[in-house]
């Protein structure tokens, strides 16, 4: 018994290492960084709390804060809840499913530059696709990405739009999970498809809808590239994220401290938002499954 | 009489590696160039490879978008290239830093009075040069001939009319669009707007950009004049808020009459086969501008410092780094403006097209020179768009940049 834990521990030595060198040594560093002022070429300088003194007091901090939750807020319900359906449909006898499967996992493979610039070229004001589509039906409106209001749900489309796919594979492996024999006593006892979807599939997927969620609000929280790419934070600041104004502290404006701060404050808004929503999705007891 | 051969093959294979290859002293060089300019630079490169075997150079060409990233990192992990492209908006915040190595004692001296005077001091802080400067590239003015001849912007010889002054060019929009209903001017939204135009007419209205003491500032008054100049162009409809894509095609398929645009415009414009209808100028200055300026960044060559200074290598960059400035006329085929008097002048250059209407520009080229620019940078592009959107007053915009100038240049 005992020998088996030593082998166990031996093959978790090159990981172990590995995780340690590349996860938490960088982690510990990061948070000493913190407490620090550095330009990456001199000397650091310990100030103690005044980086986080300074991020409270930084409008552009909370702005940018503001846009990224806003972001979360346009994406992760119709994520979650498209990805559901989509994947309730694929789930379900239809024709040409295994392609329907294919096409709707499709965008989520291709990089996000390719994506941006696909989406970039669509909502082109004057020979876009988006504002020609627009104009046939005579509304003539062209400053998707342009106009102040309409520039963050632009981007939000466009990561719907990449994204589901990968939702609705987490979704579709849940639901083939289900065993056929709960819908067919359902169905002996009278109950017709909408209820065996939402009184059977609903409740059954507690932790794919937990998992899902998680997964989407952090990936969401995350936003960069799809900004950076569309828009660079623009027009008039509407659509900077707060990892692209801690991109620009750290290495554009050589603030590491101060990048820093504002990431490990971020990463404590990660952390509770999961925890959260783990205990609120699975309930606070240990679950039976 | 095989054993003998053997050896002297062998004798001949240890001569050929030692004389072949101790003797090229090999030489990183990073760029930040891609398609037209990508291909001129690695053509110069190879070029210099063939006509000497002293030195090679090994280009590396990474994507501009993560270019400078890559390039502080190596700074930062002591592992460098031994040549780089720099910005020269960008050598402030490396100089101070002490990243760079000062060059001056490498070059030679007959470069140095070669180079145009305010090129030459912009690579140099605390008078030692820090830089070989490749290029210039300010903001020009293009304009549409098929537009302005529509608005009947032609003399009695039917020769196209140019604006001499900033109020002639605001007045020919306004004929533009009242004579033809299209736009006067299209500018793109980013850097274009908020800093490249910006930053001219802010210079051209009498703006310093230091103080007495020459630190960086921003004068607050005439920041606000700058704003509403920009303002009154998209107040009137004489243009539109459009991205950089759209602000391109707007002028080149005849819907705008003027543009603002970069020298690198020029091989974009000749790809594109629209040379024939479209002229160049300088940024007209207004009727009032004592010294007329120019937004103009550079591209220039620098050595990081590395943790070794290997001198050997050094002088093989800087070696290159010269050859590669006397030959600025390849690279101005990308429609950047040599820096240098005797390409500047040479018939290489003049004979490209168009290239004598604009050479003026790069002797009145500026860049801000301010530790920490990028943020200023970033702020200007922000505040510009928040005005001609409407979402700041001039004068607001003027507050929160002079506020943001202090916090980052203190």
């Amino acid at each position: 018994m005992k020998k088996r834990t030593l082998s166990g521990y031996l093959f978790y030595i090159p990981f172990g290492f590995l995780y340690i060198l590349f996860l938490i040594y960088p982690l510990i560093q990061g948070f000493r960084m913190s407490f620090y002022e550095w330009d990456l070429f001199s000397e650091p300088t310990f100030i103690g709390l005044a980086n986080f003194t300074k991020m409270f007091n930084d409008p552009t901090f909370w702005e940018t804060l503001w846009h990224t939750l806003y972001f979360v807020i346009l994406t992760v319900p119709i994520l979650v809840i498209l990805g559901f359906l989509i994947a309730l449909l694929l789930n379900s006898k239809i024709y040409f499913q295994k392609l329907f499967r294919v096409l709707f996992f499709f965008p989520y493979i291709l990089s996000i530059t390719i994506v941006c610039s696909i989406w970039v070229f669509m909502y082109q004001p004057n020979f876009g696709i988006i504002s020609k589509i627009f104009q046939a039906v005579g509304i003539n409106y062209r400053g998707w990405l342009t106009n102040p209001t309409t520039a963050m749900p632009a981007i939000a489309l466009t990561t719907i739009w990449w994204t589901l796919g990968f939702n609705v594979i987490l979704y579709l492996a849940g639901l083939q999970e289900i065993s056929p024999s709960i819908y067919e006593a359902a169905t002996i006892d009278g109950a017709n498809s909408f209820q065996k979807t939402f009184f059977i599939a609903v409740p059954l997927l507690k932790r794919t809808h937990s998992l899902v969620l998680v997964l989407q609000t952090i990936a969401s929280l995350q936003i960069f590239g799809q900004v950076y790419i569309m828009t660079g934070g623009g027009p008039n600041g509407k659509t900077r994220v707060l990892i692209q104004y801690i991109y620009d502290q750290g290495f554009r404006y050589f603030r590491m401290g101060y990048a820093q701060a504002m990431a490990l404050f971020f990463f404590v808004i990660m952390f509770i938002v999961s925890i959260v929503q783990f205990r609120l999705t699975l309930g606070t007891g240990g679950e039976k499954s | 009489m095989k054993k003998l051969s053997r050896f002297f093959l062998v004798c001949f294979i240890v001569i050929l590696t030692t004389v072949g290859f101790s003797k090229a002293t090999e030489i990183t060089f990073w760029t930040l160039f891609s398609g037209g300019e990508g291909h001129i630079i690695t053509g110069l490169v190879n070029q210099f490879n063939k006509e000497q075997n002293e030195i090679f150079v090994n280009q590396q060409p990474l994507d501009w978008g993560e270019y400078y990233n890559k390039l502080l990192a190596s700074m930062v992990g002591g592992n460098p290239p031994d040549l780089a492209i720099m910005h020269r908006s960008s050598l402030v915040d490396y100089v101070e830093r002490g990243a760079l190595l000062p060059i001056d004692k490498y070059v030679s001296n007959s470069l140095k009075v070669d180079y145009f005077d305010n090129i030459l001091q912009a690579a140099t802080f605390n008078s030692q040069l820090y830089a070989l400067p490749l290029d210039a590239h300010p903001l020009v003015l293009y304009y549409n001939k098929s537009v302005l001849r529509e608005a009947g912007l032609v003399d009695s010889n039917g020769q196209i009319l140019l604006p001499k002054t900033f109020e002639e060019f605001y007045n020919f929009c306004k004929q533009i669009k009242q004579k033809t209903g299209k736009y006067g001017v299209a500018i793109e939204d980013l850097n274009g707007l908020g800093e490249r135009l910006w930053l001219t007419l802010y210079r051209n209205f009498g703006g310093k950009l230091e103080d007495e003491n020459g630190n960086f500032m921003i004068d607050k008054n005439i920041a606000e004049k700058t704003y509403a100049e920009i303002l009154k162009f998209y107040k009137e409809d004489l243009t539109t808020y459009v991205d950089y894509e759209t602000a391109r095609a707007l002028f080149i398929t005849g819907q705008a009459g003027f543009t603002f645009d970069g020298v690198w415009a020029m091989a974009a414009f000749e790809d594109m086969g629209v040379l024939e209808e479209i002229g160049v100028m300088p940024v007209p200055p207004f009727s009032f501008t004592d010294t007329p300026y120019v937004w103009g960044d550079s591209h220039t060559l620098i050595i990081p410092k590395a943790p070794k200074i290997n001198e050997e290598k050094v002088k093989a960059a800087v070696t290159f780094a010269e050859w590669l400035v006397n030959r600025s006329y390849e690279w101005a085929k990308a429609g950047h403006l040599p820096v240098v008097k005797s390409v500047a002048e040479s018939t290489e250059f003049l004979s490209l097209p168009l290239r004598e209407n604009f050479i003026v520009s790069s002797e009145r080229a500026f860049v801000p020179e301010v530790r920490g620019w990028k943020e200023i940078q970033d702020k200007l592009l922000e505040l510009c768009q928040g005005v001609v959107l409407g979402a700041l007053t001039p004068e607001k915009a003027a507050d929160d940049l002079v506020n943001t100038v202090k916090q980052v240049a203190k």
